[in-house]
């Protein structure tokens, strides 16, 4: 595990909100989306059902808020995927970094730097399609964290995988 | 409609030729919504989809009807102000009014409750499948002058249905079926020749017009749909099937406009007011409970 003493922040996250089309739909998920202290802004595509959001650059944040928000509004994330300043961090599969509270848990990941500007993908249960969970469940059976979403000493864990 | 009570018990409303015109016109109308290969909406207004309003959203609504009575040709007049709130991702809650224009005067009659549990989701990009099931409880104290039970405006009773809605591709399809049983609307009794308890059956189908392309939460959303309604008694096996072209206008992602044209299909039971318009506003106020 490496750990990082910099403040590493997300500064935005491009989600897919999945089980809709219709632009009341897309209000519904975006009112509920507003409702979220750590975010500064969101921008939204409403063909695509698509929300950028921007994150406050200090606020704690949790995604799992974002993730109860969408399912408050009736729909279910299609996928989240993060921007942050992680650049020029060494990366592969199983490997786990923590910043601050947060630790990133990699899974189907090649070794790699992180380039600027490239997203990390949250594949947690509930932020990717069931189908979707399941092959990535079957690829970390090892690491039984991915199934449970907990590790000790750990407040906030998340399960990603590079673009 | 004193008429149609002493003389109608059993009527047959459209004639072979005018069935087989108004079954070619939905069947032309349901190929139409398939092949025109544009965005769909399941905000149907005869029956609620499997999906809920959003939790913490409050839609006032108010729907007004304009039903001929075929005994006299006037017009019968129902408003029924509705509230409905999403109480968790689960679970909503409808809370509705009656008030009719019967006698000449306007009358409170009543009001419905409606709680819906969705119990199963499945969400994929623009499509989904949920199912839910549902309860309405409903008094009203209007007389009692048709065989037709409608716990949404004319009857006492109680109902309770399972709903499947499927959005595939910008397409929306919806199914019920329900069980009811009334009674006694307060002092009116229930006749006893009537049959008191049904089964109810809908199969909704809507589709976007416009826009083609969304932009933004401003476009005014133009939607087509088509609700068919049936019932059939428990005893006696008198059913009815309607059916409902809606035309609707989203306005700015927020309120909406509803115009439908109810009219049967088929009916051999007694029905007072079977055709008629259908007029509704609603507006959505999304997250009412600060936190």
């Amino acid at each position: 595990m490496v750990s990082l003493t910099s403040h590493a922040q997300i500064y935005k996250a491009e989600l897919i909100a999945n089980g809709l089309t219709c632009s009341m739909c897309s209000n519904a998920t975006y009112s509920q989306l507003k409702t979220i202290s750590f975010l500064d802004s969101i921008s939204t595509d409403v063909e695509h059902a698509k929300f950028v959001l921007y994150f406050h650059p200090t606020s704690p944040f949790d995604l799992r808020i974002i993730k109860s928000k969408v399912e408050d509004a009736g729909f279910s994330v299609g996928s989240l995927v993060l921007f942050t300043d992680l650049e020029n961090l060494e990366v592969e599969s199983d490997t786990h970094h923590t910043v601050g509270e947060v630790t990133y848990h990699f899974i189907d990941t090649k070794k790699q730097i992180l380039q600027k500007a490239q997203g990390i993908k949250v594949i947690d249960k509930g932020f990717v399609t069931e189908k979707e969970y399941k092959k990535y469940l079957k690829m970390s059976s090892k690491n039984s964290c991915y199934k449970t979403g907990k590790m000790e000493n750990v407040k906030y864990l998340y399960h990603v995988t590079v673009l | 409609m004193l008429q149609d009570r002493k003389n109608g018990e059993r009527k047959v409303s459209l004639s072979c030729h005018g069935f087989i015109k108004m079954r070619n016109f939905l069947i032309a109308s349901l190929l139409c919504l398939f092949e025109c290969g544009v965005n769909a909406q399941e905000l149907f207004l005869l029956t609620n989809p499997a999906s809920n309003v959003p939790k913490n959203t409050l839609v006032m609504r108010g729907m007004n009807s304009f039903f001929q009575r075929t005994a006299d040709n006037t017009v019968s007049y129902h408003f029924m102000p509705e509230m409905e709130l999403g109480l968790s991702k689960r679970v909503m809650l409808i809370v509705n009014g009656f008030v009719s224009n019967e006698n000449n005067k306007v009358n409170v009659e009543g009001g419905s409750v409606l709680a819906q549990y969705r119990f199963y989701s499945n969400d994929g990009n623009k499509q989904h499948f949920r199912m839910a099931l549902w309860s309405r409880l409903s008094v009203n104290n209007a007389e009692i002058h048709q065989e037709e039970i409608e716990l949404n405006g004319h009857n006492t009773g109680g109902r309770i249905g399972l709903t499947g809605t499927q959005l595939l591709h910008k397409t929306a399809i919806s199914t019920t079926v329900s069980y009811q049983r009334t009674g006694s609307n307060f002092q009116n009794e229930f006749p006893v020749n009537y049959a008191n308890k049904s089964v109810d059956y809908t199969l909704s189908v809507g589709q976007l017009v416009l826009p083609r392309v969304y932009k933004d939460f401003k476009q005014t959303n133009i939607n087509l749909m088509i609700e068919i309604l049936g019932q059939t008694h428990m005893s006696g096996g008198k059913s009815f099937l309607d059916i409902a072209p809606v035309v609707q206008f989203i306005f700015k992602s927020k309120s909406r406009l509803d115009i439908a044209y109810r009219r049967e299909l088929y009916s051999d039971m007694l029905r007072t007011q079977p055709n008629g318009v259908i007029v509704n506003y609603q507006y959505s106020f999304f997250n009412v409970q600060k936190k």
